[in-house]
């Protein structure tokens, strides 16, 4: 046998299960890198939402949704509606008379139901809530109710989305008013409305905190959580939205 | 390229000779259709390309009918809009540009002239529309009004009333009866009153010159005299002081103007509600009253924008402003975007007659005169 290829062999053995270690160290060193790295970077899932005031009620949300009955619902911010007893977005234009007949309401699957909280002083108050399955999303209330308050809006039912990779009303949408948002905030409120939440969170606030500082009692645990629901859901609106302006700014796509 | 045989000058090898050599030369090298061939090839091309449009337009999910819905899944405010043309009484003549972002109202000066406040400002301008006066407030004022001499401004905010002299210097802040629900609307001033519609509190306040509140026109007082409350949906609450010493309260959300003496007595009401040009339209108008020197009242509306006049009675007379004078022809789609929307209106009636009608649109002082006027 001969020695000089008997050396070279062994080295060769050597050189090859140190090449396999070093190989191996480094594909465990980035493969733990990696998982570390995309450990860090898992996001919450996102979900499709509309902006209300960016929606121009086009009609489109109607009829672009894959679904037979489209996602998208009208809401009603409570906040913002004056619980009027002539509600442009309930009754036609051109209404023959102030009651729930078909004829007279603006709804064409009658999808908003009226219901009377009271009268107080002669003057009659309802609440304006929507029957979301009948709701098709075409806007035609959030046009009405444009006229006056503006209380009516429409945003996606998560409950119903599909949240489709590429959606078809997002693509439809004239002023592109579809964002991918966080599953946590969920709803994305008109900024008028934002503003009417974040004074009515720090308002009962402030008089809960009053009351109990006069009575001498603790504070309404119930009402407190309320106020700060509110204020939470505020703060949520307002950081997305500084978000937004931040991407707008600096020329990143904000669209999807 | 002809077919005669030629060398190739890269590889100078001769290039392959066609098999047709013996067709002829063609000399021109764009055979160009003439007569019915050509008239029947551009029937064609005109014909895929109308194909191509109309499949286009039909795609198309940013047009107009992209929503591909039945007229009835959209508003049709067309009936409101459109106005006989001779209930149109009234003629615009001037239309004074105002300096401000935001204009929240106006009113006249008794000596001539007219003020609007926006922003943070209150602006004065003599009759022709040219300003003489400019005073810069310390948080948005909302409303104004003048006393009869014009030496005292009376400025509304969110929850106080400043008074100015007439150089601009304040001299007195009315908050009393006032606090963190208060959202004052409107001002009227008679004699030495000075009368604060607050829609947050959905009252009106009386207060004297000093400052010192004297009464408060508010739900308990209208139920013991066995009359609606005020109702205030969103934050449109006038209030007028005419010369006649009957203060006159709109009441929008039940679409009516009520009479009340200067201690908070009713006197009646008048309004209807209804669609038609008659009446105040939806939840709440109108938004803003004036009258006029002989008595007839001069009211604005928001949602479908119409400035009208009532008689003294409170029945319809005529048409000042219809709603196109106030919207964009182009499109009777409802803009419902906040940052589109239109802003809502104000009317004054100055010295001589003339309606101001603040256009917060336009950022004007549109003055209109009766047509019989000359």
């Amino acid at each position: 046998m001969d020695t000089n290829s008997f050396d070279s062999g062994k080295q060769d053995r050597r050189r090859f299960m140190a090449d396999a270690l070093r190989t191996g160290g480094v594909v465990a060193m980035a493969s733990a890198g990696g998982f570390l790295v995309g450990r860090r970077s898992e996001g919450e899932p996102m979900v499709w939402q509309l902006d209300p005031d960016r929606c121009t009620a086009c009609g489109n949300c109607a009829t672009h949704c894959v679904l037979d009955v489209s996602a998208v619902k009208c809401y009603n911010c409570f906040d913002m509606c004056g619980f009027c007893d002539v509600c442009t977005g309930y009754f036609e234009m051109n209404y023959k008379s102030l009651d729930t007949a078909a004829e007279n309401q603006a709804c064409p699957t009658g999808a908003i139901v009226r219901k009377f909280v009271e009268e107080k002083s002669g003057q009659r108050f309802y609440e304006y809530t929507i029957d979301e399955p009948i709701c098709i999303g075409c806007a035609k209330c959030v046009e009405g109710c444009a006229l006056m308050n503006g209380s009516l809006y429409l945003q996606i039912d998560h409950q119903k989305c599909l949240n489709c990779n590429e959606c078809a009303i997002a693509t439809a949408c004239p002023t592109e008013a579809f964002y991918r948002i966080p599953q946590s905030q969920s709803e994305i409120l008109k900024e008028r409305a934002a503003a009417v939440y974040q004074a009515r969170g720090s308002q009962t606030k402030r008089v809960i905190e009053r009351d109990a500082e006069q009575t001498g009692t603790e504070i309404d645990q119930v009402k407190e959580a309320e106020a700060n629901e509110l204020l939470a859901r505020a703060e949520r609106q307002r950081v997305w939205r500084a978000s937004q302006q931040k991407g707008s700014d600096s020329q990143e796509p904000s669209f999807q | 390229m002809t077919n005669s045989p030629m060398s190739d000058p890269r590889h100078d090898r001769p290039t392959p000779v066609s098999s047709n050599s013996d067709a002829p030369a063609d000399v021109t090298p764009i055979q160009v259709m003439t007569g019915s061939k050509s008239a029947i090839f551009w029937a064609g091309v005109v014909f895929i390309a109308g194909v191509a449009l109309f499949a286009v337009i039909q795609v198309d999910s940013w047009g107009e009918r992209a929503n591909r819905l039945p007229s009835r899944f959209s508003l049709d405010t067309s009936e409101l809009t459109s106005v006989d043309a001779a209930q149109v009484a009234y003629k615009e003549i001037a239309a004074y540009p105002v300096e401000m972002e935001t204009l929240r109202a106006v009113a006249a000066i008794p000596d001539g002239g007219f003020a609007v406040v926006g922003d943070v400002e209150i602006q004065r301008f003599d009759e022709s529309g040219r300003k003489t006066q400019q005073i810069t407030t310390d948080s948005p004022p909302t409303c104004i009004a003048f006393a009869l001499d014009a030496n005292l401004i009376y400025v509304g905010f969110a929850a106080a009333v400043h008074c100015y002299d007439a150089g601009g210097e304040r001299r007195a802040v009315f908050n009393e009866g006032l606090n963190e629900d208060s959202m004052i609307t409107s001002l009227a001033v008679f004699e030495d009153n000075v009368f604060v519609a607050d829609a947050g509190q959905r009252a009106v306040l009386k207060f004297d010159s000093e400052g010192e509140l004297l009464l408060k026109i508010d739900e308990e007082k209208k139920v013991e005299q066995g009359l609606r409350s005020f109702v205030v949906p969103s934050a449109h609450f006038d209030v007028l002081a005419a010369d006649d010493g009957v203060l006159r309260v709109v009441n929008p959300g039940a679409r009516s103007i009520e009479a009340f003496t200067l201690e908070g007595d009713a006197l009646g009401a008048w309004g209807e509600t209804s669609s038609a040009i008659e009446g105040f339209f939806g939840c709440c108008n109108p938004v803003a009253l004036s009258m006029l020197p002989d008595g007839r009242f001069v009211t604005a509306e928001k949602g479908i924008p119409r400035v009208k006049i009532y008689d003294s009675n409170g029945t319809f007379e005529s048409i000042v402003a219809p709603p196109a004078a106030f919207t964009n022809e182009s499109t009777a789609k409802i803009e419902i975007r906040d940052s589109q929307r239109n802003g809502v209106l104000d009317v004054a009636v100055d010295r001589d007659g003339r309606i101001l009608v603040l256009d917060p649109n336009r950022q004007t002082i549109r003055v209109f005169i009766e047509n019989s006027h000359e």
